[in-house]
C-alpha cells in the first residue's frame, strides 16, 4: 500500500500579514511558514493506516522553494518513509489548478495506492488542489474526510465525510483514490526527539520539473489561469446595530439578535442533486465570460 | 562455655548470614548501576557538614516534634548500642573480649543501659502511634511493625543478658539502672544453672535477632538505614537543584520510561524513602485531590526497579505502579524535597519522567501541543507574534540593547510581561520605578526569547535548549554583565540552567532583590501606604532560590504597619498552581489550588497580597474572581506597589 501525503508550507496566523511592493503577493519578510494544519491531519491518518497495514509506505511530497524542506523533514520526524521536494525556479506565483498538474505529474510518476492532503490550506485556503489532482490523476475523490476505514484487502475505503453543523455522510470509496482530509477524531501527533535528530540529517529527493517532464512555459505565473491582481487588508464595514421591534415576544427578539438580524436573501436559489446545480451554476457563469 | 556449640560452627553461621546481607547489597548497589562520580566529590566539607546536621543531628525530623523526637531516640540509640552489639558478636570469639577504651567504661555502659531503655519506650510509642493514632500520612505497613518488633526484642535480648550476666557474676553496677533492676528479679527467682541457660540464650538471641535485622533490612523500606546518609551526603552540594544537563547532540536515549533508566542519584534517593509520608502531608496536588502523591511515586517507581525488566514478576511500563496522570500533576513547587529527611529530590524524577513521555514517545497532555508549537515557531509559548515584545520600546520608551547599545542593567522581561495585559502594567510599574531611581537600563525587545522554563519544567528539554542558546548567545552578544528580571522562574532559569548551556558569566536579580538595594541605596523616596499587607512567597523565588527576606524588606520600606504572615509562608508556602508548566494545562481534577490559596490568605486576615511573580498574580487574581473575594482582597506585585508608593 503506498501512500503519497501532499503537505504545504502556510503563513502562521499569528503573525500579521501586509501586502509586498507590488501588492500581488504578500511580503515575505517576518512571515514564520509552519506546515498546513490540514496536512498533518492528513499525515496522521496516514500513520494511523500504515499501523493497520504492514507494507504500508508512506511519501511526503511538496513543492515550493527551498523553505519548504523544513516541513518536509517534520513529515519525516513524524514517520514519513520518504520526503520529496520539487524545486524549481519557475515554480512561482502559480494558481492551484498548476499546483495540481505538478504535484499530480509526481504523484503519477511515484505509483500510489492512496493520495492524502489537507481539506484547504490554512492561509490561501481554496481547497481546489485536492480535486484538482484526483481529476488529472483520474481516480476518485473524497473531500472533508473525517474518518477513514481502509478495508482489510486494501482495496476500498469506507470514509466519513464532513457535512454542515456535525453531519456526516458515509462514502464508499474504491482505490486508488484522492482523499482530502478535514478535522475529525485524529489529533496529529509530537515528533520525537529521536525521531527529530534523524530527520534533520535524512535525504530528502529532489525532483525539478525537467524530471517530471514539464516545460517551464506549461507552468508558471504567465500561464497560471488566475492571477492575483491585488492584495490589501480589508477596512472594516460599519456595522449597523440591528435592533428588534419591541411588539415581539423576548423570544423572538433574542432569536433575531442571535441571528444577526433578519435580512432578505437577494437573487436565484438554486435546489436539486449536486450535478444538477453544478450544471444551472455553469451555464449563469458562462454569462460572464 | 556459652555458645553451646562448636566455634566453628559460629564462625559459619556468621560468615553465611553476612555473606548473604552483602551479596544482597551488592546487587541492590548494582542496580543502582553508579557512574561518573567526579561531581560527588566536590565540596566535601558542605556535604559533611549536612552528614552532621541532617544525619546525626536530625534536622529536618524536629520539623514535625513528637515523631522526630521518637526517631531521633531510635536512632541515636542505635548509634549508641552499635559498640556492645560489635561486643556482643566479639564475645562469640573471646569470652573475655571487650573494646578498647569503651570496654568496662562507666560512662559507656551507663549510657549503653539509658539509650537502649529510650529505644523501647520509643519503640513502644511508635508502635502505639501506627496501630491506633494513625496519623494520614502513614501507611499501616507490615514491615514497619514487624521492624518495631524486631528492636523491641534486641533491646529485650541485650537487657536480659546483660542482667544475667550481672547476676551470674554476682555485680552490683549503679552504672547499669535497668540492667540491675532486671538482675535482681534474676536473683529473687532464678538459680544458677537456669542463669547460665538465660545468659547463653539471651545471648544466641541477640545474635541471631541482629543478624535477621540486618537481612530484613535489605529487603524493606529499612533499607534507609544505610542509604540515608550516603544519600544525604550526594545531595547536599546542590543548593538549588536543577534539572540535568541533557546532550542532545550525543544521547539517543531521553528521560526515563522506566525506574532503571532514572540517574542514579535518583535511584539512591528510592532506596533511601523510609515512606514517612512528610513529602505528601504537604503535596498541593496530594492536598487538593489530584492523583499525586510524592511518597506513591517514590515508593512505585522502587517497585519497578526491584521487579526487573521481564523474568519473573517483570513489567513492559510503569503501568500500574506509576499514574501517568500523577506525572503531570506536579507543579514543581519543591515542597516535598523541602521537607525529606533523607534529602530525596522527587522533582528530578518528575522531570526525568515527563522528559521520557514528551521526548520519547510525545505523549502529554494534548493542550500543551499549542504552547511547544508556539515555542518552536515563535519562541513565546503563548501563541502571539514576537515583534509584540518590542512594546515597551515602542509605547514606553525604553533604550534597546543592542551590540552597539549597552547598559548596565538588562531587564529581562519575559514572556508574561510581555503578552499578557495584566502582567505589562507590572513591568510599565516596574520601568516607572527603575527611571525613578535613574537606573541605567534597557530591553531585548524582539531579540528576547522565552526564558524556557515552561519547556523545561514539561519535559520538552529540546525547545528548552533551542530558546536557551539564542538568549545565552544574544546577552553574549551585547556585553550583558547583570540581568534583572520580575519573573522568578526567569530567575530561577537563568542564574541556577543556563550555565549548563554555557551561559552564567553575568549576575542575575530578581526584582524583589534588586528593589530591596535600590531602596536601601536611598535611590527611591517611598510614602507610606496604609494598607495591611501580606506576602505570597513564589516557589520559585522561596523554596527553590531560598530569597525570603528581601521581598518583605521591600513590604517593609512601603507601610509603617506590620506585615501580616500567612500560617503558611516562607518555606512552607502554598503554590498557586501555576508552576511546572501548569499556567497551560487544564486542570481536571480536585480542588483548584488558586483558590484554596487565596482562601488561607483572605483567613489570614489582609487586605492586600504582594505578589512577586506574575503566575503568582494571574492564579491569585483569578482565584479571587472566581472565590468572589475580589472586593477583600486585592493581589499586586511589588513593583506596582513600590511604584504607587513613590514620592517626587
Amino acid at each position: 500500500m503506498k501512500i503519497v501525503v501532499c503537505v504545504k508550507q502556510v503563513v502562521d496566523s499569528i503573525v500579521p500579514v501586509k501586502a509586498a511592493v507590488p501588492p500581488t503577493a504578500i511580503d515575505e519578510d517576518d512571515i514564520v511558514w509552519v506546515v498546513n494544519p490540514y496536512d498533518l491531519l492528513a499525515m496522521e491518518d496516514a500513520l494511523r493506516i500504515r499501523e493497520r497495514f504492514e507494507n504500508a509506505t508512506i511519501t511526503a511530497i511538496s513543492m515550493g522553494p527551498r523553505r519548504v524542506e523544513k516541513g518536509l523533514r517534520r513529515c519525516l520526524a513524524l514517520g514519513a518513509d520518504e520526503a520529496i521536494h520539487i524545486l524549481d525556479d519557475a515554480i512561482e506565483g502559480l494558481d492551484s489548478f498548476a499546483t495540481a498538474t505538478i504535484l499530480a505529474g509526481a504523484i503519477a510518476k511515484l505509483g500510489f495506492d492512496l493520495v492524502l492532503c489537507g481539506a484547504r490550506s490554512a492561509d490561501a485556503g481554496t481547497s481546489n488542489v485536492g480535486p484538482c489532482v484526483a481529476e488529472l490523476l483520474n481516480v476518485a475523490q473524497v473531500t472533508s474526510v473525517a474518518k477513514i476505514a481502509l478495508a482489510a484487502d486494501g482495496k476500498s475505503a469506507l470514509v466519513e465525510r464532513r457535512l454542515e453543523r456535525g453531519d456526516r455522510e458515509a462514502i464508499q470509496c474504491p482505490l486508488p483514490a484522492v482523499l482530502t482530509i478535514d478535522v475529525g477524531a485524529n489529533e496529529p501527533r509530537y515528533p520525537t526527539l529521536p525521531a527529530r535528530k534523524g530527520a534533520a540529517t535524512a535525504e530528502v529527493g529532489v525532483l525539478d520539473l525537467r524530471l517530471l517532464g514539464l516545460q517551464p512555459g506549461q507552468i508558471g505565473s504567465d500561464s497560471a489561469r488566475v492571477k492575483v491582481k491585488n492584495i490589501s487588508t480589508p477596512r472594516p464595514k460599519a456595522r449597523k446595530i440591528f435592533t428588534p421591534d419591541s411588539s415581539l415576544s423576548a423570544e423572538e427578539r433574542i432569536r433575531l439578535l442571535m441571528s444577526g438580524g433578519v435580512m432578505e436573501k437577494k437573487g436565484d436559489f438554486l435546489e436539486g442533486t449536486a450535478s444538477k446545480v453544478a450544471a444551472e451554476v455553469s451555464e449563469q457563469l458562462k454569462k460572464y465570460l | 562455655m556459652f555458645l553451646l556449640i562448636p566455634k566453628e560452627a559460629y564462625y559459619l553461621i556468621l560468615v553465611v548470614a553476612l555473606g548473604l546481607f552483602i551479596h544482597r547489597l551488592y546487587s541492590l548497589v548494582r542496580l543502582l548501576g553508579v557512574a561518573d562520580t567526579r561531581a560527588e566529590w566536590r565540596s566535601i566539607g558542605r556535604r559533611l557538614r549536612a552528614v552532621l546536621v541532617y544525619v546525626f543531628g536530625q534536622k529536618r525530623l524536629f520539623q514535625d516534634p513528637y515523631p522526630g523526637v521518637l526517631h531521633a531516640l531510635i536512632f541515636w540509640g542505635f548509634v549508641v548500642l552499635l559498640f556492645s552489639t560489635v561486643e556482643a558478636f566479639g564475645k562469640g570469639f573471646d569470652e573475655t573480649f571487650s573494646l578498647p577504651l569503651l570496654g568496662g567504661n562507666a560512662a559507656f555502659v551507663f549510657l549503653s543501659d539509658l539509650f537502649a531503655l529510650l529505644v523501647v519506650v520509643a519503640v513502644c510509642l511508635s508502635a502505639y502511634r501506627r496501630l491506633v493514632s494513625r496519623p494520614s500520612r502513614l501507611s499501616l505497613s507490615a514491615t514497619a511493625l514487624i521492624i518495631l518488633a524486631l528492636i523491641f526484642l534486641v533491646m529485650a535480648s541485650f537487657f536480659t543478658n546483660e542482667a544475667a550476666q550481672l547476676s551470674l557474676s554476682k555485680t552490683s553496677s549503679w552504672w547499669q539502672p535497668v540492667g540491675m533492676a532486671l538482675s535482681s528479679g534474676f536473683n529473687a527467682w532464678l538459680d544458677a544453672g537456669s542463669l547460665s541457660g538465660i545468659f547463653a540464650l539471651s545471648w544466641w538471641a541477640h545474635i541471631v535477632l541482629v543478624l535477621g535485622f540486618l537481612a530484613f533490612l535489605t529487603y524493606s523500606k529499612h533499607l534507609h538505614i544505610l542509604a540515608a546518609a550516603p544519600n544525604i551526603f550526594l545531595s547536599a552540594a546542590e543548593t538549588h537543584p536543577v534539572p540535568r544537563a541533557l546532550d542532545i547532540a550525543r544521547q539517543d536515549r531521553f528521560g526515563a520510561s522506566r525506574a532503571r533508566e532514572l540517574h542514579w542519584k535518583d535511584k539512591l534517593d528510592l532506596f533511601s524513602c523510609t515512606e514517612c509520608g512528610r513529602c505528601e502531608e504537604r503535596c498541593p496536588a496530594y492536598l487538593s485531590g489530584k492523583p499525586l502523591s510524592p511518597k506513591q511515586l517514590t515508593i512505585g517507581l522502587r517497585k519497578d526497579l526491584l521487579r526487573g525488566n521481564g523474568r519473573r514478576n517483570g513489567a513492559a511500563s510503569l503501568a500500574g505502579v506509576v499514574d501517568e496522570e500523577a506525572i503531570w500533576a506536579c507543579t514543581t513547587c519543591g515542597q516535598c524535597q523541602e521537607r525529606c529527611p533523607v534529602s530525596n529530590k522527587h522533582v528530578s524524577k518528575i522531570t526525568e519522567l515527563r522528559r521520557g513521555l514528551t521526548l520519547m514517545k510525545g505523549r502529554f497532555p494534548s493542550e500543551l501541543s499549542r504552547p511547544f508549537q508556539s515555542l518552536e515557531n515563535h519562541a513565546n509559548p503563548w501563541s502571539i507574534w514576537h515583534k509584540t515584545r518590542d512594546w515597551l520600546i515602542e509605547e514606553n520608551r525604553v533604550p534597546r540593547v543592542s551590540e552597539e547599545n549597552h547598559v548596565d542593567v538588562l531587564v529581562f522581561v519575559g514572556c508574561t510581561a510581555a503578552f499578557d495585559d495584566r502582567i505589562k502594567k507590572v513591568m510599565a510599574a516596574f520601568v516607572r520605578v527603575l527611571r525613578a531611581a535613574k537606573v541605567d537600563f534597557g530591553v531585548l525587545g524582539a531579540e528576547e526569547r522565552c526564558c524556557g522554563d515552561p519547556a523545561r519544567r514539561l519535559g520538552e528539554e529540546f525547545l528548552f535548549q533551542e530558546v536557551a542558546r539564542q538568549n545565552i548567545v544574544a546577552f553574549k552578544r551585547m556585553g550583558v554583565r547583570r540581568i534583572v528580571t520580575a519573573c522568578p522562574h526567569c530567575f530561577h532559569v537563568l542564574k541556577n540552567e543556563y550555565p549548563q548551556l554555557g551561559g552564567g558569566e553575568y549576575e542575575v536579580l530578581h526584582h524583589s532583590q534588586f528593589l530591596a538595594q535600590l531602596i536601601q541605596a536611598g535611590k527611591l523616596k517611598l510614602g507610606d501606604i496604609q494598607r495591611n499587607f501580606t506576602f505570597h512567597d513564589p516557589c520559585y523565588l522561596g523554596r527553590h532560590n531560598t530569597v525570603y527576606d528581601q521581598p518583605r524588606q521591600v513590604i517593609a520600606s512601603l507601610t509603617q504597619n506590620e506585615m501580616l504572615e500567612v500560617p503558611r509562608s516562607r518555606s512552607l508556602s502554598f503554590c498557586c498552581g501555576g508552576g511546572g508548566g501548569h499556567m497551560w494545562m487544564a486542570e481536571r481534577t480536585g480542588k483548584r489550588l488558586n483558590q484554596m490559596r487565596v482562601q488561607e490568605i483572605h483567613a489570614a486576615g489582609a487586605e492586600t497580597v504582594a505578589t512577586a511573580c506574575p503566575f503568582c498574580l494571574i492564579m491569585l487574581e483569578d482565584g479571587l474572581a472566581a472565590t468572589q473575594l475580589e472586593r477583600k482582597l486585592v493581589a499586586q506585585d511589588l513593583a506596582e506597589l513600590v511604584d504607587s508608593a513613590i514620592r517626587e
